[in-house]
């Protein structure tokens, strides 16, 4: 993907680019950090058409970013304790059930343990007064946090070295 | 039991390639580029095509009579709709939480599915059950997870590991759960 970028902008230094983002909810997109600006490429669809989109944010226009986390998956939470119902029900019912029932139970104990031990990262953009909100997969918000740092760090540093 | 289950091994014949390629994928270090996934999504449509048979046939030659019919129905229809949804997820690159939504769906209907062979006291041997149990929670559970966004290592290394085993639980149905090859385990009832 970097290889990409590189191409894509030729006259800019490519400090990392990512695939398979969620921006602002929206599938598809992938990004990079220059050392100019952040730029997002991605196909949305709707109503079954393509349209390419393109956003572009200039380093120097970024007022603040972070790493947001979601502490709670309802959906596994909820699914853990279906899950339990399940076990404990049937094994109830019908006592030859009570191995699988265990089993069941035990899974969703293990999905209610995961929906508040796995984190959801967001990356939030604030510029120009708006909040662009990334999501990716497993680590790659905070991954693209640390290279927005580093590059954000080096244009500050060349223009007080300019100055 | 040979007779009344028939139809199984041509659904699993379907569902064994989906399992095995996703399995070899993640332990191969696919880059997963479009090309890779219009690849998976061909062996996710004849896992949906070979399993919507299977289904098709329970309820036609309704073999075991209505109630036991329908259920030895519903279990390989859930799981072709899924691999439908997956087929077109990875063929046209579509967002992929929809699918990890419907998978962590069927994770319950599955189970109580599951739990309705020892409710109607149909005396399928244990190993089968064990199958069942492989597919949903834990095979399901691992999809809502990896197309969820929780892509992390440990996550994809489960889903690698718990496609290996579907493939290995697919395989024990198509010959030994099916019939074919007598079962290794006593009956659940």
């Amino acid at each position: 993907m970097e290889e990409l970028y590189r191409f894509l902008v030729p006259e800019e230094v490519v400090e990392g680019a990512f695939e398979n983002l969620w921006v602002q909810g929206r599938y598809g997109f992938t990004g990079c950090v220059t050392n100019h600006r952040v730029l997002f490429v991605g196909t949305t669809r709707k109503m079954g058409f393509e349209k390419e989109r393109i956003i572009e944010i200039p380093l120097d226009a970024i007022s603040n970013f972070e790493v947001k986390i979601k502490e709670r998956d309802a959906k596994l939470f909820i699914a853990g304790v279906l899950l339990i119902g399940v076990g404990i029900l049937f094994s109830l019912l019908v006592p030859q059930f009570a191995p699988a029932g265990i089993v069941y139970a035990g899974a969703g104990i293990g999905c209610i343990v995961l929906s508040r031990k796995l984190k959801k990262k967001y990356l939030v953009i604030e510029a120009k007064g708006l909040a662009l909100r990334i999501e990716g997969i497993g680590d790659i918000a905070e991954e693209m946090a640390s290279t927005l740092r580093r590059a954000i760090e080096k244009v500050r540093s060349g223009v007080e070295r300019e100055s | 039991m040979a007779e009344v289950i028939g139809a199984v091994p041509l659904g699993m014949a379907g569902l064994i390639f989906p399992l095995f390629a996703w399995f070899y994928a993640i332990f191969a270090k696919y880059e997963l580029k479009p090309e890779e996934l219009k690849g998976i999504a061909i062996t996710e449509l004849i896992a949906f095509i070979s399993l919507l048979f299977q289904a098709s046939w329970h309820i036609i030659a309704n073999p075991f009579g209505a109630v036991v019919s329908m259920l030895f129905s519903t279990i390989p229809a859930m799981y072709a709709f899924i691999w439908l949804l997956a087929f077109f997820t990875h063929w046209f690159g579509l967002d992929p939480k929809p699918l990890g939504d419907c998978a962590l769906c069927i994770t319950i209907s599955e189970c109580i599915a599951t739990a309705c062979f020892f409710v109607l006291g149909i005396g399928l041997p244990w190993q089968v059950i064990i199958d069942l149990i492989i597919y949903a929670p834990f095979t399901t559970l691992g999809f809502y997870l990896v197309n969820h966004g929780y892509g992390g290592k440990a996550v994809v290394y489960y889903v690698g590991v718990i496609c290996f085993l579907a493939w290995l639980a697919t395989i024990d149905l198509q010959f030994w759960g099916a019939g074919i090859l007598p079962a290794y385990t006593p009956p659940i009832v």
